[in-house]
C-alpha cells in the first residue's frame, strides 16, 4: 500500500517537474524580443555573452557586485546544494562509476561539515530576509515557505546520516526501481519517507515557484542579447 | 528564438531534467529487475544483533569496538572484525556487495585484511 | 497635491539607505491625461467601466509579446539585491520604491490572474486582487520609475524594472489612465514634430537668434570672420543631426548645440538639422508604447529620405540616444541609403572625438580653466548604449572629450559613475513640476555624490549629454545650494575651447 503509493506520487511529481519545467522553458523561448534591450557594457559578439551568461550563472557575478552578503549566502547555499545533489548520484545509477566513487570518498572524509554548509546558508537567508526591514518588507509567503521546506530536507538527511538510519541497501533498490520502472518496495524508515516525501512536494512546486530562476537566467534579454544594434538589423517578429 | 531552435533548447532541458533515466536506459537496466543485488549470506546462525538493526547500524558497531579498542584498550570481542570473518568468510561476496552498490567506501580495509575469496581460494590451495 | 514646502535632504557626501517609510510616496501622483488626449492618442478617454477585464486582456497580450516582461515577473526571488539601488527608493524611504516593490504591484496581478498558485493559494502565493488601491498604487508608483536600469545591473537575473514600468504604463493606458505630461508631449510630437511643439519658423529664428548672438560675443573678443551656421532642412547634406528640441532652446542646452555646430563647421563637414525630424527624444517609451514610439520614431527615417542625407547624428540626450541607438534601426530602418562606413546612428560625442584624434579640430583647453569639471554618467547613455567599438566606450570617449578640453577633471565616487551612475531623478515622464517632490528626493544620491568632490576639489562645472538631465539639474541645484549654471554640457566645454 505505501509502495504503491508512494510509486505513484513519485512518478506523479516527477511528471509535474518535468512538464512544469519544460513549458517554462517552450514559453520563454518562443516568447518574442520585440527590441535589443541588453544591459550594457556589454560584450559586441556571441563568444561574450556566453560568457556572461555562464559566469552569472556560475559565479553569481551581477550579484557579487551588487552585493556581497547576499552573494555569500546565495553562494553557499548553491554550493551546498550542488554538493548535496552531487552526492546523491550514487543512488541514481548502479554500478556506481569510478568519479562518483572518488567524490563520494572525499564527501565521507568532510562528512559532517556538509550538513552544516546545506542548513547555515539557509539559516542565514531566512535571518537577513527578517532582519533587514526593505528584505521584510518586499518577501511574500512563498519565500519564506521555500527556505523551510529546504531546512526541513536537509534536516531529515542529517538526521538519516546519523541518528536513525535507513538501510541503505533497500534505499538504492527503490530509487532504481523508480527510474528502470520496476517498482520496488518503499523503504519504511520514518526519516527516509520524510525526506523522500518532502522532496516530491518539492519537485511538484518547482515549475510553480520562483525556482524557476534556475531556468530563467539563461533566457534573460538584457544579459543574454548581443551588443550589435547598431552593426546588425534587429527585426521584431510580430512588426517585421 | 524560432520554433525550430525553441524545441532543440527544450530537448536539451529535457535531456537533463530526465537525465537518470536516460543514463539508466543508456546502460540497458530499463524494466528490468538487474538493479537488485544478492548477498551471499552465510548458511545458517545469528549474527551479534537482528539483520534490520544490522542493515543499517553495523557501522556504530565496527566504530564503537573500534573506538574502545584503540582509546580504551578494551576488545570487545564480539564486535570485532575478525569475528565477522567466522560467518562473513569473503569480502567481495559480503561486504564490498552492498558497499559498493550504494557507492559506500569502508575504512576498516584501510588498516585491517579482510580477504577475498580469491585470496582465501589461493590460500586454500597453497596448503 | 497640497503646495506645501518640501523638505529637501541635507547635504552630507554620504550616501545612506533609509529605514523604509511604507507610502510615503504614494501621495506624489501625475496629473492625469485629459479625455481629449487620451482620445486623440486612440485609448479610452477615462477609466473604462470593466477596466479590470480590459487590464488583464492587455497583460496577457504583453505577456505573449515581450519575453522580458513573461520572464522577469516569474523569476524575482527577491533577494533585496536590488532594493538598496533605486535613487527613488534613496530618497523617498519608501518601499515600494524599491525596483522589486514597484516590481511586486505588478507582479501581484501576474500571480493572482496568470499563475495556477496565485489562482489557487491566493494570498499565500502572494497573489492580489486588481482593486481600485491597487490601481492607484499603479498609477503612482510605476510613474515614478524612470527606467534607467540600475536595479538591472544589480539584479543576479538582469530584471530590468524599467520593462515592467512600461508594461504597467501601457496597461494602465489602454484602460483610460495615463499622464498629462508625457501624453501630451508626444501629440506635440505627433501634431508638430517635437516635445517642445515648436513650428519650424519659430526653431528657425531661435537659432538665427542664437548664432547671431555667438557671432556679437566673437566680435566682442575682437574675432570677426565667424561664419558657423546651423542649417536646417538642406537637402544633399552629408550629415543629418538630430537633437533633443530643448537644444533649440532651453539653456543651457543651446551652448551645446553651438558646441555641435562648431565642430561640423571645423571638420568642413556639411551638416544639417531637420525641422520634420525635430525631435530627438521619444516618450514612446515613457508610456511603454510600441506603437506611439514607432510613430515618434518614423519621423527620423522619413527625414533621412527626405533630405538624401549620408549620415545620421544624434545630440546630446540620454533616453534618445537608447532608443536612436538600439531601436531605431527596428522600428524604422533599414537605413540603407546611409553611408555604411560609419555608425547609424553616431553619437555627437563619437563624432567629435573622432575629430579629435584626427586633428580636425584644435582645442585650447586653457579657455576652461576657471572650471573644475565632473562628469555625470546619464543613465540611458551608460546603461544602454555604446559608444565606439568597445564595450564602456561610453564612458570613455565623453570623458576623453572633457579632459580634451579642460585642464582640470575630477570623476564623483566609483559607485556613482559609469554603469554604477545615478539618474537625475528626472527621466521618463517624470520633469514636470507635479513631480517636483519626487524630483529633489531622486537626486538625492547624485547630490549626495557631488557635494563629495566640491568639497574635496572644488568642482564647480557638471556636464552630462542628456536633455532630461540639463532641465533636471538647473532645476533642482539651486534647491541644494548648487548655482543653476553649473550644469552643463560637454559640447558647452568644447564650444569654449574649440579654436574656429
Amino acid at each position: 500500500m505505501l509502495s504503491t503509493c508512494y510509486t505513484f506520487s513519485a512518478y506523479f511529481a516527477i511528471v509535474i517537474f518535468v512538464l512544469g519545467i519544460l513549458c517554462k522553458v517552450w514559453k520563454y523561448a518562443i516568447t518574442p524580443n520585440p527590441l535589443k534591450i541588453s544591459l550594457t557594457p556589454a560584450p559586441t559578439n556571441a563568444a561574450g555573452v556566453i560568457l556572461r551568461v555562464i559566469l552569472d550563472a556560475s559565479l553569481f557575478n551581477s550579484l557579487f557586485k551588487s552585493n556581497k552578503f547576499i552573494w555569500l549566502g546565495g553562494c553557499a547555499l548553491h554550493l551546498a546544494l550542488l554538493i548535496v545533489v552531487a552526492s546523491h548520484i550514487r543512488f541514481f545509477v548502479s554500478p556506481v562509476p569510478e568519479l562518483i566513487m572518488l567524490l563520494q570518498t572525499f564527501l565521507q572524509s568532510i562528512g559532517i561539515f556538509i550538513g552544516a554548509i546545506f542548513l547555515a546558508p539557509i539559516g542565514y537567508l531566512f535571518i537577513r530576509r527578517v532582519w533587514v526591514d526593505r528584505i521584510r518588507f518586499v518577501s511574500i509567503f512563498a519565500d519564506y515557505f521555500i527556505l523551510i521546506l529546504l531546512f526541513c530536507i536537509g534536516l531529515s538527511g542529517i538526521t538519516m546520516k546519523y541518528f536513525i538510519r535507513p538501510d541503505l541497501v533497500a534505499v538504492k533498490t527503490f530509487i532504481m526501481g523508480l527510474i528502470s520502472f520496476s517498482p520496488e518496495p518503499m523503504p519504511t524508515n520514518p526519516i527516509f519517507i520524510t525526506h523522500f516525501t518532502l522532496i516530491l512536494i518539492l519537485l511538484a512546486y518547482f515549475p510553480f515557484s520562483k525556482l524557476i530562476h534556475s531556468v530563467g537566467i539563461f533566457f534573460s534579454p538584457t544579459r543574454n542579447q548581443i551588443d550589435n544594434s547598431r552593426e546588425k538589423r534587429h527585426v521584431n517578429p510580430w512588426d517585421r | 528564438m524560432n520554433k525550430f531552435m525553441a524545441k532543440i533548447v527544450v530537448l536539451i532541458f529535457a535531456l537533463v531534467l530526465l537525465s537518470p533515466f536516460v543514463v539508466n536506459a543508456v546502460r540497458g537496466v530499463m524494466g528490468s529487475s538487474a538493479t537488485a543485488i544478492d548477498l551471499v549470506l552465510p548458511e545458517s546462525g545469528e549474527c551479534v544483533k537482528d539483520k534490520e538493526y544490522m542493515r543499517a547500524n553495523h557501522m556504530d558497531i565496527l566504530k564503537e569496538a573500534r573506538v574502545k579498542t584503540v582509546r580504551d584498550g578494551v576488545r570487545i570481542k564480539d564486535y570485532s572484525l575478525k569475528n565477522c570473518q567466522t560467518c562473513h568468510t569473503n569480502r567481495d561476496e559480503f561486504c564490498d556487495r552492498c558497499h559498493n552498490y550504494v557507492g559506500v567506501k569502508p575504512e576498516c580495509f584501510e588498516c585491517h585484511h579482510f580477504p577475498t575469496s580469491k585470496e582465501r581460494k589461493e590460500r586454500c590451495e597453497g596448503n | 497635491m497640497a503646495k506645501e514646502k518640501i523638505e529637501v535632504p541635507k547635504l552630507t557626501g554620504k550616501i545612506e539607505i533609509p529605514r523604509i517609510k511604507p507610502g510615503a510616496a504614494l501621495v506624489c501622483e501625475h496629473h492625469k491625461a485629459k479625455e481629449q488626449m487620451l482620445t486623440e492618442l486612440g485609448y479610452p478617454s477615462a477609466l473604462v467601466e470593466n477596466w479590470q477585464e480590459k487590464a488583464i486582456a492587455k497583460m496577457r497580450e504583453l505577456l505573449n509579446k515581450y519575453k522580458s516582461l513573461k520572464l522577469y515577473l516569474d523569476v524575482c526571488v527577491r533577494c533585496g539585491a536590488c532594493t538598496d539601488k533605486c535613487q527613488f527608493f534613496l530618497g523617498t524611504a519608501d518601499p515600494k520604491n524599491t525596483p522589486v516593490g514597484r516590481q511586486e504591484l505588478l507582479r501581484k496581478i501576474y500571480r493572482r490572474y496568470f499563475t495556477p498558485a496565485g489562482k489557487l493559494l491566493g494570498g499565500l502565493a502572494g497573489a492580489e486582487d486588481f482593486t481600485e488601491e491597487m490601481l492607484k498604487e499603479w498609477y503612482a508608483y510605476f510613474h515614478q520609475c524612470s527606467q534607467c536600469r540600475r536595479c538591472s545591473l544589480a539584479c543576479p537575473y538582469g530584471i530590468d524594472t524599467a520593462e515592467i514600468s512600461m508594461a504597467a504604463r501601457e496597461i494602465m493606458h489602454s484602460i483610460g489612465l495615463g499622464t498629462k505630461y508625457t501624453d501630451e508631449i508626444i501629440l506635440k510630437v505627433f501634431n508638430v514634430g517635437n516635445n517642445l511643439g515648436m513650428q519650424p519658423k519659430a526653431i528657425k529664428s531661435s537659432l538665427d537668434f542664437c548664432v547671431d548672438e555667438m557671432k556679437e560675443a566673437y566680435e566682442e573678443k575682437g574675432i570677426t570672420n565667424i561664419d558657423v551656421k546651423i542649417p536646417m532642412d538642406v537637402e544633399g547634406a552629408d550629415i543629418l543631426l538630430v537633437v533633443p528640441s530643448a537644444d533649440f532652446f532651453a539653456s543651457p542646452h543651446i551652448e551645446s548645440l553651438l558646441g555641435y555646430a562648431k565642430v561640423f563647421h571645423q571638420a568642413g563637414i556639411s551638416w544639417t538639422l531637420s525641422s520634420y525630424a525635430s525631435e530627438a527624444g521619444n516618450f514612446g517609451m515613457f508610456t511603454g508604447s510600441y506603437d506611439g514610439m514607432k510613430k515618434v520614431a518614423s519621423r527620423i527615417g522619413q527625414a533621412v529620405r527626405d533630405l538624401k542625407v549620408k549620415r545620421l547624428v544624434i545630440g546630446e540626450c540620454g533616453h534618445a540616444y537608447r532608443i536612436a541607438y538600439n531601436f531605431w534601426n527596428t522600428l524604422t530602418g533599414p537605413f540603407d541609403t546611409l553611408d555604411p562606413k560609419y555608425p547609424v546612428p553616431q553619437h555627437i560625442c563619437e563624432f567629435t572625438y573622432d575629430m579629435i584624434k584626427r586633428g580636425a579640430i584644435r582645442l585650447d583647453k586653457s579657455a576652461n580653466d576657471e572650471f573644475v569639471v565632473t562628469y555625470h554618467d546619464s543613465c540611458n547613455v551608460a546603461r544602454a548604449t555604446r559608444m565606439g567599438d568597445m564595450p564602456g566606450g561610453q564612458f570613455e570617449i565623453p570623458r576623453a572629450i572633457i579632459k580634451a578640453c579642460c585642464n582640470k577633471f575630477v570623476d564623483m565616487p566609483q559607485e556613482t559613475i559609469r554603469e554604477n551612475t545615478f539618474c537625475c531623478g528626472g527621466g521618463a515622464g517624470l520633469l514636470t513640476d507635479e513631480m517636483l517632490e519626487i524630483r529633489i528626493k531622486g537626486a538625492m544620491p547624485r547630490m549626495q555624490a557631488l557635494k563629495q568632490v566640491v568639497d574635496s576639489h572644488g568642482v564647480n562645472f557638471y556636464v552630462l549629454i542628456c536633455a532630461i538631465c540639463k532641465a533636471q539639474f538647473t532645476k533642482i541645484f539651486p534647491m541644494y545650494g548648487f548655482p543653476m549654471d553649473m550644469v552643463g554640457g560637454v559640447h558647452q566645454l568644447v564650444s569654449r575651447a574649440i579654436i574656429l
